[in-house]
């Protein structure tokens, strides 16, 4: 069933492509048992004008333009198929087709649930490669850690781009939220940002740092007891 | 009285030897279709020096001299006459299709040295030097007034005929290395379960260049079997195929190749021997049409109709009987090159129903009044047309019965009268007269709203936020005629009621949204219908204050075209937007630097409909020719 949401995902490389600026928002909340909420967004508000045009188009690249109803059809499946996962609840999904912003929400029982949903997913997408990124949780010593490391493939893949291809994922943001419960005592990343009430932290950078393995999001982070 | 006759014998034999120098009649009188290049014309503008340090020259001696293992410094090294005429051209019979190359030489030896890598397989045949490929299906001959390419392949429905077979042995066809049971193999006799309407079809199709005979050539021995060429057929790794079958189909290859290369070399030997009294493709009033000495290239095909018949094995053809474009003629296009101008025409015959069909349909003049509203100080392009609505409802269905009336004939009848009936022509031709002019009238910066999200420094909570940026967006007037505006009318207070479309001050308006990246107004005044993306224009419109300045030029060609479209780079190029960067500042540098394209067609003349596109050559650039080469050149070096 997931293989049938690839018909979003040239509209996905059409919009990148094309458009100017677009960000990517992963906000997750991890309670004090491990479980938590997810919600993942991604706004290409900045580019609506582009991607308006480009839906009027039946096919630009040699990419075919799918259609509104095509797009909700399979933003429904996909959710669809989010439910089916082992300890994903709670799925529900936006998309706004004013302003080009899709979102999904979900609750997880434990971050390991999220790892696995990450590679089911990339294992029925056939893709090829290490998980780029996986949550640890340890509920006794109160530790979280987010591991990412940059895939080899994708850097390959972003240098092979053309320079003005390059530029779009240079201008377009990455943006990673981490709420917890308890206070924060420490955190590993020099890049990333603690919040005033101590409770959340985030990251901010271009998205072409990410892929291309310039920019690090990993962060081990002790939490109070 | 002798001096006169001298004069005569002089003149003619002149004009003779003048004719043999142009190889125009070694064409076949049947070709399909012909490319002529004149090459005279072309190094006039270039000549060979200049060429051989452009770019592209460059890089095409380089390609040469890798293929030919020789280090080609100039063009006129390869002993190509090029102050003559070459010629392309495909052939059709029912057995081979050929397609072939003619280029006059003035320096045969030259041509040795071109193929000096397979100076082993070279030939001499009657005098001539014949390099045969059998693998590639292509022969190549010359002597030393002409080199000829020949590359053929088989027609494998003719060889299904049993007939046929019988004489030729099993070639088998292309075919069945894909798929054994492929129809196209199908040996059932095909004329048997035709019925009386594909008789018709027969008729028809006799006016396609179809030669209906096999050459007639002695079959060939098979090749031998240690030719070191590859196989070119790709079988495939089909475990279950046996090795007897891999060995028959094999077989069968080197028959079918062996049979493409003797019947090459016989038309090969036939087109050497061919004198300029023989009939040739100049007895053909299209072609002669087209060959205007003032090109520096033209194109010829047959008449379209043949495609049909030509590609399509004769049975299904003959089945299905339908043809969509009976009544379409023959097609060319001319290049030419000036010094002010390039221009590219075309036309297409049309037989005496369609020209009369489309002669109604062309019978309308743009809306005299459309031109007022062209503001010619930031014109970026324009399109328009102009064709009679009713003539146009009234025609259509003739126009399609006529596709389908071989085999359909009373049906498609009934449906042209079902469709006049249920029609109202002229109540329709009321509402769209059939007229309209689109205007690209600026690109403008303005100023888009977008969503973010502003981030709570406490709790890194974020809640939506509407921003702003610039963006430069293309602005357009469009206008067509109505004398009938009550159903548009009612069209947009149908909009409007469904909170589409507002109304004020007489001007209805759609608000960007996604899916609709313009702000449209939209307004009805004086039998014209506006829309356009500038309020400011059309309320100017409205009030009469609207300036128009059109070019002279621009409100000729509207006003005598069916259709006409203008692009003037030099305008764009002027606007393009800073946020496209380095790449946009190039752009502007090429489009600065090119002259405006104009496409107009003036609907039906002698029986030919016709399209002209013409590209104004920049005063700073010599000729069409070199400004062509260098627009290429930095178009290849924009990143």
């Amino acid at each position: 069933m997931f293989r049938r949401m690839r018909l979003i995902t040239p509209l996905f490389v059409l919009s990148v492509l094309l458009s100017s600026c677009f960000e990517i928002i992963e906000d997750v909340t991890v309670k004090k048992d491990g479980t938590g909420t997810m919600k993942l967004t991604v706004n290409f508000s900045q580019s609506k004008t582009k991607i308006g045009a480009m839906m009027l188009m039946d096919s630009i690249r040699g990419f075919k333009v799918p259609g509104r109803n095509e797009i909700e059809e399979q933003v429904e499946q996909a959710a669809a198929r989010l439910k089916t996962v082992k300890g994903i609840s709670n799925v529900s999904h936006t998309v706004d087709f004013n302003n080009f912003i899709a979102s999904v929400n979900f609750s997880f029982r434990n971050v390991s649930d999220v790892n696995n949903m990450v590679k089911e997913l990339l294992d029925e997408y056939n893709v090829k490669t290490k998980i780029p990124f996986a949550y640890r949780y340890d509920r006794e010593g109160a530790k979280f850690a987010r591991e990412y490391t940059p895939s080899a493939d994708a850097r390959a893949e972003f240098n092979k781009l053309a320079e003005k291809d390059k530029e779009i994922f240079r201008s377009a943001a990455y943006i990673g939220i981490l709420r917890f419960e308890n206070t924060i005592n420490s955190f590993s990343n020099k890049g990333a940002k603690m919040s005033k009430n101590q409770l959340a932290i985030m990251q901010r950078l271009p998205l072409a740092d990410l892929v291309s393995g310039k920019a690090d999001i990993s962060n081990q982070i002790q939490l109070s007891r | 009285m002798k001096r006169f006759l001298q004069l005569a014998a002089l003149v003619s034999f002149a004009s003779s030897a003048a004719t043999a120098q142009d190889l125009a009649y070694k064409i076949p009188e049947k070709a399909f279709s012909v490319v002529s290049i004149k090459s005279n014309q072309l190094f006039q503008l270039c000549p060979a020096n200049e060429f051989n340090n452009s770019t592209f020259g460059k890089k095409f001696l380089e390609k040469l001299s890798e293929t030919a293992n020789e280090n080609y410094k100039s063009i006129e090294e390869l002993g190509f006459n090029l102050s003559a005429n070459a010629y392309y051209y495909y052939q059709v019979t029912d057995s081979i299709n050929y397609h072939a190359l003619l280029v006059p030489l003035t320096d045969a030896s030259k041509i040795n040295a071109l193929f000096s890598k397979h100076a082993d397989s070279i030939r001499t045949i009657n005098g001539l030097s014949v390099l045969q490929r059998p693998d590639e299906k292509t022969v190549i001959a010359w002597n030393n007034q002409m080199l000829y390419l020949t590359y053929g392949s088989l027609n494998s429905y003719f060889f299904s005929d049993s007939a046929h077979a019988a004489t030729y042995g099993d070639i088998g066809t292309v075919y069945d290395d894909y798929a054994a049971n492929d129809v196209m193999v199908d040996t059932a006799a095909a004329a048997v379960t035709y019925d009386e309407p594909i008789a018709d079809s027969v008729v028809e199709a006799d006016s396609a260049p179809v030669v209906a005979e096999a050459p007639e050539a002695p079959l060939p021995p098979a090749l031998p079997e240690d030719t070191t060429a590859p196989i070119t057929f790709d079988y495939g790794t089909d475990e279950a195929v046996s090795a007897e079958e891999t060995q028959a189909r094999e077989e069968r290859k080197r028959h079918r190749d062996s049979l493409t290369i003797s019947w090459l070399t016989t038309s090969t030997q036939e087109i050497f021997s061919k004198n300029s009294t023989a009939p040739s493709i100049l007895n053909n009033p299209g072609y002669r049409r087209s060959a205007d000495d003032n090109a520096i290239a033209t194109f010829w095909m047959s008449d379209i109709q043949s495609i049909y018949s030509t590609f399509f094995p004769y049975k299904y053809f003959m089945k299905y009987g339908g043809n969509f474009l009976r009544g379409y003629g023959n097609v060319n296009a001319r290049l030419y090159m000036g010094k002010e101008q390039i221009r590219l025409t075309g036309e297409m015959g049309l037989d005496a129903e369609k020209a009369a069909s489309y002669a109604k349909i062309c019978d309308h003049k743009l809306n005299k009044k459309f031109l007022k509203y062209i503001n010619a100080d930031s014109l970026i392009g324009f399109m328009s047309y102009a064709f009679d609505t009713e003539a146009y409802m009234y025609e259509m269905p003739k126009l399609l019965s006529g596709a389908y009336s071989y085999r359909y004939n009373e049906e498609m009848a009934l449906v042209t009268d079902l469709v006049n009936v249920m029609l109202d022509e002229k109540a329709i031709a009321k509402v769209i007269k059939g007229d309209a002019l689109f205007l690209l009238t600026n690109l403008k910066e303005r100023q888009v709203t977008y969503q973010s999200y502003e981030y709570n420094e406490e709790t890194f909570e974020y809640k939506d936020t509407v921003k702003t940026k610039t963006e430069t967006l293309p602005d357009f007037l469009c206008m067509f005629s109505s004398d009938d505006t009550q159903l548009i009318e009612r069209l947009l207070q149908y909009g409007i009621r469904k909170g589409k479309i507002v109304l004020g001050s007489g001007i209805y308006s759609i608000e960007q949204t996604g899916k609709n990246p313009f702000s449209l107004h939209l307004l009805i005044k004086d039998g014209i219908v506006f829309i356009g993306s500038s309020l400011q224009d059309i309320s100017q419109i409205q009030d009469g204050s609207f300036k128009g300045n059109a070019d002279k030029q621009h409100k000729e060609l509207l006003a005598k075209n069916n259709f006409t479209m203008f692009f003037s780079p030099k305008s764009l190029g002027k606007k393009l937007p800073g946020e496209l960067g380095e790449t946009g500042e190039e752009m502007t540098k090429i489009l600065g630097a090119a002259g405006n394209v104009y496409i107009t067609s003036a609907g039906i003349k002698d029986g030919y409909i016709s399209m002209d596109m013409t590209a104004d050559v920049p005063k700073e650039k010599e000729n069409a020719l070199k400004y062509f080469l260098d627009f290429m050149e930095d178009m290849g070096h924009l990143k």
